[in-house]
């Protein structure tokens, strides 16, 4: 398209004023003389918005305002203004494939602990937890909010003041890095929790899928067959009991006992890790591959039959999906370890 | 200028830096490995979908230990992580002897890559304390460790009371201060 065609005069619709259509049009026209020709399209951001950043400078630490942007290309781009942005020039790129996010005196990811004891393992690195379910209930476990508007412009003050003290960095609480492959280092900080934590989400859902666009490259060729898609899928949804985790009811559960035909979710996974293989072998669904045997064994068993087995006796404290950790594993050991519910 | 001074110190004072990268099949206890020698303590674990990284500092050797996912359809991932690395620590868990078999074709890819020549490799026959677990002996028999030219070494350990941790992290020192 050229040029858009001029405002019909008579409509007032608020979403067709003239105004906004000349708005439009001035923009179309300012992007094709950049572009040198229309519809090339940048990446559509899934994030963006302001975010502090932390200068790499080795002595003076400062912290600047960016506008920042994760985009479903896989790459999280700072720019030192919204105008930068929006002409898009002057942006420094993140390759997110291979990063991953820590955070302050959160659990080390691929590790989580009960929502009871947040704040035990203060100071520790996270490392990229693609968990959906999981993720949620580890960012909650992070310290309780503190900061209001003013607590966190005295806080800027004394970052921007370049003497940062070492009870200065334990304040830091809405702040997170990226680290690369390479241990490249970048810091940010969001204004609230919320903030921090839909970002934090964004670029591990942007981490997660650089890193499976990469599959194509895999060393062995062992493309997946469609056969076994198709059973994985009628695993999850037809199987009874299936669409919920077999221990703590969460649903949608990605993760399977392939010895006990049951599904659950990762939380509960990785308590059926610990319990050991000779009770329960442990594979997920989508990350791992899956051969007739243990897939014809999930077909005939499932979460229903499963638990007509280990539940068989009335039982109390079943735990539910926000139940803690400890609650979990207690259940879970109780029921498997234990055999504690099954009619003998 | 007190900065100054403390920043110049740790320059000259800083320990050797030794990239260290820790494979394994899922559920082998990488994660449990890492967060036992980093905190000293037992952190829950979840399946770790992508990579943790810390460093550990010991026998003023600053190991920095990249733990990185074993899911089946991730570990072609772990070649991104081959460069510069130091040292190769494989955690195998030894309660499950059927998947030996399994660790032993991605432990020989590992071994076999161009990247890993000259790394040492400390296998942590892991989960010594659960009932099905095979000796160290019978690990470096079904991993065929005995034809690899390579540097090797087998501890057994349970990443849960630290036994053995040590042992191994004495042995890669060693090796890496070659």
């Amino acid at each position: 398209m050229d040029v858009l065609p001029p405002p019909p005069r008579k409509i007032s619709t608020p979403s067709s004023t003239p105004t906004t259509s000349r708005k439009i049009r001035g923009k179309s026209i300012k992007d094709k003389r950049k572009n040198g020709k229309m519809g090339s399209g940048r990446a559509i951001p899934i994030k963006e918005g302001y975010l502090y950043k932390k200068s790499n400078k080795t002595i003076h630490k400062e912290w600047n305002k960016k506008y920042v942007t994760v985009c479903d290309n896989g790459t999280l781009s700072y720019y030192s203004s919204f105008h930068d942005y929006m002409e898009d020039g002057h942006g420094r790129d993140i390759f997110l494939q291979y990063t991953t996010v820590k955070v302050r005196g959160m659990h080390p990811c691929g590790t989580k602990s009960g929502e009871s004891t947040p704040e035990h393992l203060s100071g520790i690195m996270n490392g990229f937890n693609l968990a959906n379910q999981g993720l949620a209930p580890i960012l909650n476990t992070v310290t309780s909010n503190f900061g209001t508007q003013n607590i966190r412009k005295s806080l800027r003050r004394r970052k921007s003041s370049g003497n940062k003290t070492e009870e200065c960095e334990d304040s830091e609480r809405y702040d997170f890095s990226i680290v690369s492959l390479d241990n490249k280092q970048w810091h940010f900080e969001a204004d609230n929790h919320a903030e921090r934590d839909e970002w934090i989400t964004a670029i591990e859902k942007q981490t997660l899928s650089s890193l499976q666009r990469n599959e194509s490259n895999k060393r062995q060729d062992k493309p997946e067959t469609p056969i076994n898609t198709q059973i994985i899928t009628t695993i999850k949804n037809q199987v009874p009991g299936n669409l919920n985790c077999v221990d703590c009811d969460r649903p949608n559960p990605e993760w399977a006992s392939i010895n006990l035909g049951i599904l659950m979710c990762i939380e509960c996974s990785g308590i059926h890790r610990n319990l050991g293989s000779h009770i329960s072998k442990v594979r997920s669904l989508d990350l791992d591959e899956w051969s007739p045997g243990p897939l014809s064994v999930m077909m005939g068993l499932g979460n229903a039959t499963g638990n007509s087995i280990w539940e068989a006796r009335p039982s109390q404290g079943k735990p539910k999906p926000d139940s803690s950790r400890e609650d979990k594993e207690r259940w879970i050991r109780t029921k498997y370890e234990n055999k504690e519910f099954i009619v003998h | 200028m007190g900065l100054l001074i403390s920043r110049f110190l740790a320059l000259v004072q800083s320990s050797q830096p030794c990239r260290v990268l820790m494979l394994g099949l899922d559920n082998a206890g990488k994660t449990t490995v890492l967060y036992k020698l980093k905190l000293g303590e037992v952190v829950s674990t979840i399946p770790t979908i992508g990579f943790n990284v810390e460093t550990v500092e010991y026998k003023n050797i600053s190991f920095t230990v990249w733990d990185v996912g074993g899911q089946e359809k991730i570990r072609p991932l772990w070649r991104h992580y081959y460069q510069n690395t130091s040292a190769i620590i494989f955690v195998v868990d030894s309660n499950d002897p059927v998947r030996l078999a399994e660790a032993r074709e991605e432990l020989h890819y590992l071994v076999n890559s161009e990247d890993l020549r000259d790394c040492p490799l400390l296998v942590l026959a892991n989960k010594q304390d659960l009932p099905n677990a095979v000796t160290i002996n019978k690990m470096s028999d079904e991993l065929q460790l005995r034809d690899q030219a390579k540097n090797w070494y087998v501890q057994a350990t349970n990443a849960i009371t630290s036994e053995g941790l040590y042992e191994g992290l004495d042995w890669l020192a060693r090796e890496v201060a070659k």
